[in-house]
């Protein structure tokens, strides 16, 4: 899975409390680029409007377990992002060409 | 790879003097800059607001960022862009900016971020 000429973006806030942060990424990404929620953008997954705007842009989704973990998030259904650990994280990281953090 | 000059695209999204965000993506623009490397800065959002012109910092007795966008040519800082949406949205054009930014569209725009070896949005 080398996307290498690809970015990985990364985002740790909810699009429903930061709407502009989502908004920006979606602007700046390109399609077939990958997101991955951390820390709080992890609820973003129970954001029917969030989760459409990310799949109308063509990203491939992704969230970090432990976050899901840690807020009781981790028995929804998965069916739009694939759930990663922190090895999978590092491995996303080395596959992309760069890593943009759109973090508050 | 020491020395290797890179391009780091810094991305300016909030008004000036709501915070310091804006103040401190700058100045570490400036800093990148002066280390050689091939600077560029994006004006997106609220962002946009730093290119009205006529501003008066001294007002709030703050930094004029203004001031620090016209040093840009000092820091052989050339690249500077604008999306064209978040200027529509608030009523301002290219033509009518305090420095001269290239106003992006869409796909202009996502092309400059996937050619950039570095994107910084503080």
């Amino acid at each position: 899975m080398t996307d290498i000429n690809k970015t990985l973006h990364t985002l740790n806030c909810t699009v429903r409390e930061y709407p502009a942060t989502l908004q920006r990424l979606l602007l700046c990404a390109s399609a077939d680029d990958s997101l991955l929620l951390i820390e709080n953008g992890v609820y973003n997954l129970t954001d029917a409007t969030a989760l459409a705007a990310i799949s109308r842009s063509q990203l491939k989704l992704y969230c970090l377990n432990a976050d899901l973990l840690a807020r009781g998030l981790s028995n929804m259904p998965m069916d739009s992002a694939t759930v990663v650990d922190e090895n999978g994280f590092v491995e996303l990281a080395c596959s992309h060409q760069k890593v943009i953090s759109w973090f508050v | 790879m020491p020395g290797a000059i890179k391009t780091v695209l810094f991305i300016l999204h909030s008004a000036p003097y709501g915070s310091s965000t804006a103040r401190e993506t700058l100045d570490a623009a400036l800093a990148a800059a002066a280390f050689e490397q091939n600077v560029q800065l994006l004006f997106i959002g609220d962002g946009v607001w730093h290119l009205l012109p006529n501003q008066q910092a001294s007002a709030l007795a703050s930094k004029d960022t203004g001031k620090m966008l016209q040093a840009l040519g000092y820091y052989d800082i050339s690249d500077v862009f604008a999306d064209s949406v978040s200027l529509d949205e608030r009523q301002l054009t290219g033509e009518s900016l305090a420095i001269t930014a290239k106003v992006l569209d869409k796909n202009t725009l996502q092309e400059i971020v996937r050619k950039a070896d570095c994107v910084i949005s503080l």
